[in-house]
């Protein structure tokens, strides 16, 4: 599975001391894959209202969008300058972590609400290309989704030339261009030892990729460490496993050719680890006089992606890294024009894209309609009982099938994780704490036997002097009461609180209640 | 499992509700029935609730053995805070087992792998997760432990489920399948774990023939009256006596006898006096502040030559002391209390066993010579189990002869007639021609209030002399010596459950080249003068250890033969230890040794 | 009166141990907390060859008694893996949820045996042997004459062999690029070197990539591997000896830098205060290599444990980079290393 999964390490089950979290990531694919043949998906549609809004790029951001836009009741039309829509989900990721069909229904799902699909179509400033103005004339608003299709440059402080090092050298590669041409169909091969250097998914890719086009070496080389890739772990597992190695605390400084022209080598120097960046990772410092040299024929760079906007022929302000600046309502400086995904906040994961397509969709519709329409509720209602087992957490978090490794590599459509079976995304699925439900004990009838704490299979009931409260009644700290006599009640810590429902049963007075609390939009 | 001597003392700490006390039972039970020779002692919180410290100690040996190890080789804690003080207890080599995943965060050494000495083997595991996965709750977490250790040491299964779904037959099935269920989950990890520590358990020995059972020195006080005819029970609780009370409340009815629960103390030992005289076998059981109470009508069963047995368990005095704690600080009052010369029958068993015979036999000497009989025992000697093999054929004297009067014709029933023995013959009411006064006053041959001189004196002497042939009552030991026959360097003289830390004291004192006997004094009063005497022929010193503070045993033997003798008193509240005793005797050796030379 | 130091050493090898001896001598009043994740105090584990010589009890194994401990006063917490240290609050968090706070921090936690991700699926039919358990465990699965297959064949593989091979077993060494770690010896030299092997009664099998390892057939050996190539082995017992990678994870919230060890300057001090770093887990910047570097050993690790335990106490002691220690062919062409020799 593609997706960067942020949802699992914010799951509880995964939290200190209660394992792994759930695999919400492989539970939401298995829903998808075992689906009956005949299912039809029901989406609730909005009146037609009678505007039209055009969207560029038909990557994460803009499918979700227009997906999102068409229910609402508007026309989409998608401008796509590639000839396959999917952005970096067709260009970007290979056909063995996603499936071409599994894109092409997702692609559908979105195109069968009456979106148009122009493929093959730029919006740009050459001559066979639409201008933005024009869109931006013909449409009641134009999206702009082009992501971040550009691959950063590598300082290389040893090469001496003007022009682009990767371009001069035979047998070196940006690695999104490799990527984007090797799904154009372009027939690409790789030498026997491929150095990939970059961390990101893009990198990994990359490395993958090698290794099913028949390199026999491929290693990664970042200039950090391990640590600090912003990859899943379970994508680094399997790409060691493919046979990929990762070496760290390195940076180019340089490419190494024959007479011939033809890489041998790539100069790397030792760097240090530096202080910290924003984002959590790290700086590196280049160590002087640590040169080495790392044979290699091919070598595929893959440092990071920067967002395109020379196909602009509208001025929209841009903040101090190059990306349009929106304001709070999703537009951009200019009327009717709005921005999501990479392009708006540099390359990122294909689930956040997909999440701000589905946010700036919202923000546009109250521009085109005048007022919100929809807006997020919190539902309350009572449970009667705990609607699980204590046995269920004690189920392991469910490994997901793969191919075996020898089945891999015999083509770059051969999927790796094949999805989990009926039976295991239920076990699976068990382990969840249905963290909606809330446990609450009610003071009043509470006779403080500590039966509840007893049973509790956590530190999650405390004696309590007190609880603050703040001014907009949310609950603060609880303040713990060390002795019996200065116990003020009897309280669920909600914070450690895995709803086990041990308490609830233990209950002699049934002074517990649970409620389920669910957060979903409504129609204003 | 390896075929040499088994000694291995496991010790179960936790708090009160963790079901401590219950899995040492288990543990005692399984190992009987196993084969093995069991000795256990609990020590509980003073509170009824609360969750104070409990500590069920079990030692198990191919060997006899006659008390509890200083040191145990195994320590299981159910409740870190209340363990954590134990841990110096386990011997080098020795196992600590402990919960591996608190739920609670811990400050700095509230956690026992952070206690467990360097020469110690540390064993954590999962007590409330693996109790949660098997049973649903973590209430089970005493029996996982329970089976992590039979599967640690390859402990037979089997003796254990027998012993889980005796406890449990009268309640549901589930019941005892949870537990069970429990204890395989605990097995299977303990089974599984590799075993670093240097601890021992082998084979069984050889079953011995008759009857073993486990039980505390209560049980078998209970079950000797049965066994002894007790007929009627009069009864007022007090720790440590009350489970005697408890279990003759279900037993007697069963045999067709009867138990009365008094208001107080008086009250009990009144009755227990009334049935004596009405021809009944009567009991009653206390302890020091309830002796106490009883001093006025012991003394009425004195003066009137009436039979009754009281069972006094000692504890921690004076006063309300400490009903938890053990000690021997009655025999004082045993022996003398009450108003007057009111000389009586005192036994002091020294081990589970013993309290079943002595209880028996008092019933036999309270008929034989017509006085109450004191059994002394205390608070750790009540609550100790041992694995006691009874032999089928060992039985009470039930019909004690009450003698044929000689009747003068005109002359009332002479029931204190003065005889050779100073035993008279005894009419029961109801009996024809037995009529005859009974006062606490002092009297005649006829029982009537005499305040003469001469009349006194002959009573004072009858009452006195007949309690001596209670010195050659059949089929008790009264005082044995053990050890090194002839001289000795040093000779142990004990009662009651110290003697048992005596014995081993000696057995090791003989293994580092002192020569040393021990002699256990069983009938305090009267006390085998000669015997001890004897005893203390052989010896170069005598040391006299007991849990008093001035000594009282001490205090009547150098009282009554006038001779020297070393004292060793502890009032801890805790048995003695063989080290306390071993360390006296080696310093009397040596002492001797450089006088000698 | 100041409260004493509390010293913490998280590693219960040959560095913690060392360094815990100095830190007592240096400072008699100081807390000493050594912090194992096994049972057994401190034995060596370069002597466990010595299961096959006669060895049987891990008491025999032990480097100091338990009087050593209770008289210098050093507190060996088993059975007490980290999962957590916070450098800014000086405090650890053992698995069983306690926390301790210290002043000095030592990491000395060694490594485990490194395994190639392609291998890791036939992990449960191998054998390892660093550990008392392990390599008592090894003991009893291999018959006597029974036959080692060592995959990769590190300087502590080799060191066993000849403990294997003196005991009248058979010894098979399936080479890799590993084969002679932590050395490193060039093509050119390899085939010398399998030589060397191949006199001190070694079956060196240089037959390229491992295929597959099963379990052997009814009455055949225990293991069977198949090389990509088609031939075969058989071998009673399989063991991993591809080196050591360093024991790291419960270090990720430190701050304190690592790669695949936690970097450490010459005096052993990580990038994180009061945090050092000894033995197998510490990579060590070389002025001479230009890098950060691992030193194993039984010298070099005791040194390195010396050497850090002086730095935390406030001296200012370089650890000796200099020495680079190579694998060589004796006269009686046998291969000697640098890392056999110990007391």
């Amino acid at each position: 599975m593609i997706c960067s999964r942020p949802c699992e390490p914010a799951c509880r089950h995964g939290w200190p001391g209660n394992g792994e979290p759930v695999n919400i990531c492989h539970l939401k694919r298995a829903a998808a894959d075992l689906k009956t043949a005949g299912h039809r998906i029901s989406e609730n549609l909005y009146t037609p209202s009678g505007k039209r809004v055009a969207i560029v790029g038909a990557g994460p951001a803009g499918l979700a969008a227009a997906h999102d836009l068409s229910i609402l009741g508007h026309v989409v039309t998608i401008y796509e300058r590639e000839e396959v829509p999917g952005g970096m989900l067709y260009y970007g990721i290979p056909s063995f972590r996603l499936p071409r069909d599994i894109l092409q229904v997702e692609v559908h799902n979105t195109t069968r609400l009456g979106v148009t699909m122009k493929t093959g179509v730029a919006v740009g400033n050459g001559e066979n290309d639409v201008r933005l103005s024009a869109l931006h004339d013909q449409y009641d608003a134009v999206l702009l989704a082009t992501g971040c299709m550009r691959a950063k440059p590598v300082p290389l402080r040893e090469y001496e030339g003007e022009d682009d090092p990767i371009f001069a050298t035979k047998g070196a590669e940006y690695g999104l261009y490799f990527l984007m041409d090797l799904h154009r169909g372009v027939k690409k091969t790789v030498g026997r030892r491929v150095a990939v250097i970059g961390a990101g998914f893009t990198a990994l890719d990359c490395a993958r990729v090698a290794r099913r086009l028949g390199a026999k070496h491929v290693s990664i080389h970042i200039r950090t460490t391990e640590k600090y890739i912003p990859v899943v772990e379970e994508e680094i597992r399997e790409a060691k496993r493919e046979g990929v190695e990762i070496h760290g605390l390195r940076s180019p400084v340089g490419l190494v050719t024959d007479d011939a022209g033809r890489l041998t080598g790539v100069r790397f120097a030792q760097n240090r680890l530096g202080g910290w960046r924003e984002n959590g990772r790290r700086k590196a410092i280049i160590i002087d006089g640590s040169e080495f040299l790392e044979p290699c024929d091919t070598v595929l760079i893959a440092i990071g992606q920067d967002s395109v906007n020379d196909y602009l022929d509208l001025p929209l302000e841009l903040d101090r890294w190059g990306n349009v600046r929106l304001a709070e309502n999703g537009m951009t400086s200019h009327q009717g024009v709005f921005a999501a995904g990479d392009y708006v906040h540099g390359a990122a994961t294909v689930v956040e894209a997909v999440g701000h397509g589905r946010e700036i969709a919202l923000k546009l519709d109250t521009f085109l309609m005048g007022a919100p329409r929809r807006r997020p509720v919190v539902k309350i209602e009572p449970v009667a009982e705990p609607l699980r087992t204590r046995a269920y957490d004690f189920i392991p978090r469910q490994p997901v099938p793969m191919t075996p490794l020898k089945k891999r590599f015999k083509s770059l459509n051969v999927q790796v994780e094949t999805g989990m079976t009926k039976k295991i995304a239920a076990e699976e699925a068990k382990r969840c704490y249905l963290c909606y439900l809330k446990y609450e004990i009610d003071v009043d009838n509470c006779i403080y036997c500590r039966a509840c704490i007893d049973v509790a299979p956590r530190d999650c009931i405390k004696l309590v002097e007190g609880v603050e409260i703040h001014e907009d009644g949310t609950y603060g700290e609880l303040k713990e009461a060390r002795e019996w006599n200065n116990a003020g009640a009897i309280w669920i810590d909600n914070n450690q609180c895995i709803r086990c429902g041990a308490c609830y049963t233990a209950c002699p007075t049934h002074c517990i209640s649970i409620t389920r609390n669910e957060l979903f939009m409504q129609d204003c | 499992m390896a075929t040499h001597d088994t000694d291995v003392q496991i010790s179960i700490c936790g708090s009160a509700g963790d079901g401590t006390i219950a899995a040492g039972d288990l543990l005692k039970q399984a190992m009987a029935h196993a084969g093995y020779r069991v000795i256990a002692f609990n020590t509980y919180p003073a509170e009824i609730r609360g969750f104070g410290k409990c500590i069920a100690r079990t030692r198990i040996s191919t060997e006899q053995v006659y008390s509890m190890k200083p040191r145990s080789d195994v320590l299981i804690s159910l409740n870190d805070a209340h363990a954590i003080p134990h841990v110096g207890e386990v011997r080098d080599y020795g196992s600590v087992i402990y919960e591996s995943a608190p739920i609670t965060r811990l400050a700095e050494g509230q956690h026992i792998s952070g206690h467990v000495r360097p020469g110690q083997l540390p064993y954590g595991l999962p007590l409330r997760e693996l109790s949660e996965r098997a049973t649903g709750s973590n209430r089970s977490r005493n029996m996982v432990a329970l089976g992590f250790l039979a599967g640690l040491y390859a402990m037979p299964r089997e003796v254990f489920h027998a012993a889980i779904k005796a406890k449990f037959k009268t309640k549901p099935k589930a019941v005892s399948e949870a537990t069970i269920a429990a204890f395989e989950a605990g097995l299977e990890v303990g089974a599984q774990t590799h075993r670093f520590d240097l601890v021992e358990l082998g084979e069984p020995p050889e079953s011995l023939p008759g009857n073993v059972q486990i039980l505390s020195g209560n049980a078998a006080v209970a079950k000797g009256c049965i066994e002894g005819g007790l007929d009627n029970y009069f009864g007022y609780p007090i720790t440590p006596a009350t489970t005697i009370m408890e279990r003759l409340a279900h037993d007697l009815p069963v045999h067709g006898k009867r138990m009365l629960q008094t208001e107080d103390e008086i009250a009990a030992i009144s009755g227990a006096v009334g049935a004596g005289f009405a021809g009944a076998r009567a009991a009653t059981a206390t302890s020091g502040p309830g002796l106490a109470l009883m001093g006025e009508m012991l003394g009425l069963g004195v003066m009137a030559e009436v039979p009754c047995v009281i069972f006094v368990s000692q504890r921690g005095g004076p006063s309300t002391g400490l009903p938890t704690k053990t000690e021997q600080s009655d025999l004082n009052i045993a022996v003398h209390g009450g108003a007057g010369d009111a000389k009586r029958i005192v036994l002091a068993p020294t081990n589970v066993e013993g309290c079943w015979r002595c209880a028996g036999k008092a019933f036999e000497m309270a008929e034989a010579y017509q006085t109450p009989v004191i059994v002394l025992l205390d608070l750790y000697l009540s609550n100790r189990f041992e694995s006691v093999n009874f032999d089928p054929d060992e039985n009470f004297n039930l019909s004690i002869p009450r003698g044929k009067p000689k009747h003068r014709p005109g002359e009332s029933f002479r029931r204190y007639q003065v005889t050779d023995s100073g035993v008279s013959p005894r009419s029961v009411p109801g009996e024809a021609d037995g009529l005859h006064p009974a006062t606490g006053l002092e009297h005649d041959e006829f029982g009537h209030p005499s305040y003469e001189a001469d009349v006194h004196t002959a009573m004072s002497k009858k009452r006195h002399d007949k309690l001596n042939k209670a010195l050659k009552h059949p089929a008790i030991t009264i005082s044995k010596r053990f050890g090194d026959t002839g001289k000795v360097d040093v000779g142990i003289l004990a009662w009651g459950s110290t003697f048992g830390e005596g014995l081993e004291a000696m057995m090791l004192a003989r293994k580092e080249g002192i020569r040393c006997a021990a002699m256990k004094v069983v009938m305090l009063s009267p006390l085998p003068e000669a015997e001890i005497s004897a005893f203390m022929d052989d010896c170069d010193e005598v040391l006299v250890p007991e849990l008093n503070f001035e000594g009282q045993f001490a205090n009547l033997v150098s009282g009554t033969l006038g001779r020297p003798l070393h004292r060793l008193n502890e009032v801890t509240g805790h048995p003695m230890s063989v080290s306390a005793i071993l360390d006296q005797v080696r310093a009397l050796a040596a002492h001797n040794a450089r006088n000698a030379a | 009166m100041s409260t004493p130091l509390h010293y913490v050493i998280i590693g219960n090898g040959m560095a913690g141990n060392a360094a815990a001896a100095v830190l007592r001598e240096h400072d008699p009043e100081c807390r000493i907390t050594i912090i194992s994740a096994g049972a057994l105090l401190f034995y060596n584990r370069y002597d466990l060859p010595n299961v096959f010589r006669g060895t049987e009890s891990w008491v025999d194994l032990l480097v100091h008694p338990p009087e050593y401990y209770e008289r210098n006063r050093i507190t060996v917490r088993r059975k007490s893996p980290v999962i957590d240290v916070d450098s800014k609050r000086q405090v650890l968090v053992l698995a069983h949820r306690e926390e301790l706070h210290y002043d000095r921090l030592l990491l000395a936690t060694g490594g485990e045996p490194y395994l190639p991700e392609k291998l890791k699926d036939s992990r449960p039919l191998m054998h390892n042997f660093g550990t008392y358990r392990a390599a008592m465990t090894m003991r009893a699965a291999l018959p006597d004459g029974g036959r080692v297959a060592m995959l990769g064949g590190d300087v502590m593989g080799l060191d066993l062999a000849r403990a294997l091979i003196e005991t009248g077993h058979q010894v098979s060494v399936v080479t890799d690029e590993r084969t002679f770690w932590p050395h490193e010896v060039d093509d050119q030299e390899r085939p010398r070197y399998y030589e060397a092997l191949e006199r001190m009664g070694i079956e060196v099998r240089d037959q390229g990539e491992v295929d597959r390892i099963v379990e052997g057939a009814a009455g055949m050996p225990a293991r069977h591997i198949t090389f990509a190539c088609g031939e075969d082995l058989y071998a009673d017992v399989v063991m991993p000896f591809f080196g050591i990678a360093p024991n790291v994870d419960f270090m990720s919230n430190s701050g304190a830098d690592m790669e695949r060890g936690i970097l450490v300057d010459g005096h052993l001090k990580s990038s994180s205060e009061n945090i050092w770093a000894a033995g197998d887990v510490s990579q060590i910047w070389s002025p001479k290599s230009k890098s950060y570097r691992f030193y194993y050993g039984y010298r070099n690790v005791r040194r390195m444990g010396e050497t850090a335990a002086l730095n935390m106490c406030g001296e200012a002691v370089e650890f000796d980079t200099n020495d680079d220690d190579v694998i060589e062919i004796d006269e009686a062409g046998r291969i000697q290393s640098p890392f056999w020799e110990h007391d």
